[in-house]
């Protein structure tokens, strides 16, 4: 059924360049700096930025829920698209 | 991120993603408490095709189906609806807040 789940479609036109943003989104250090729905801290990113490649995410909440997302890159091309699960 | 039960968001979602049962729901809403007949009849299927789908509904808990004498009324039940929705409204807000940082942290220095 993975092909029917439904589908949140976000589009955001950001002011900086492919370069900058490609960096904020691929590496660990920068990706701390905004990852998470709330101001708690993210506290670990490991980003294998390649196909194939994992990644894996930890964040805790403000209310102190702690989360690990991880996920596959699927498609990796620099400063134009990453898709990843 | 989300803390419901997974399994019954799937089965919410599964089961709202068939366009013969999302029209069902919709009828229901506009007409409450029709019989299976009657939501069979614009549909053109057959009586045990429409149980089908109301029972994969009724397991999501979409419906609920009330048996007087001879008659099945169904009736809509919103609250798995109103879940998936605010998983989905979770999912988007956990997005839109961690892309305004991600604009925030571009930006900022960011004279092009």
């Amino acid at each position: 059924m993975t092909d029917r789940l439904p589908s949140v479609t976000i589009v955001r036109r950001i002011k900086a360049a492919p370069a900058k943003v490609w960096a904020a989104i691929t590496q660990p250090e920068l990706m701390m700096q905004w990852w998470g729905p709330d101001a708690g801290p993210t506290l670990s990113v490991v980003a294998d930025v390649r196909p194939g490649g994992r990644f894996s995410v930890v964040f805790r909440l403000l209310n102190g829920d702690e989360h690990n997302p991880t996920g596959i890159y699927q498609e990796v091309v620099p400063e134009k698209t990453l898709v990843f699960t | 991120m989300a803390k419901y039960a997974v399994s019954d968001l799937d089965r919410t979602f599964s089961a709202l993603a068939d366009p013969t049962r999302r029209a069902v729901l919709v009828r229901l809403k506009n007409k409450p408490g029709l019989s299976v007949s009657e939501l069979a009849r614009p549909f053109s299927l057959k009586l045990p095709g429409m149980t089908k789908h109301l029972d994969v509904l009724s397991d999501a808990g979409l419906i609920t189906r009330t048996k007087t004498g001879r008659t099945v009324a169904v009736n809509l039940s919103a609250a798995p609806m109103r879940e998936a929705i605010a998983w989905l409204n979770r999912y988007e807000r956990f997005w839109t807040v961690s892309l305004d940082r991600l604009a925030v942290l571009v930006e900022e220095d960011g004279e092009q």
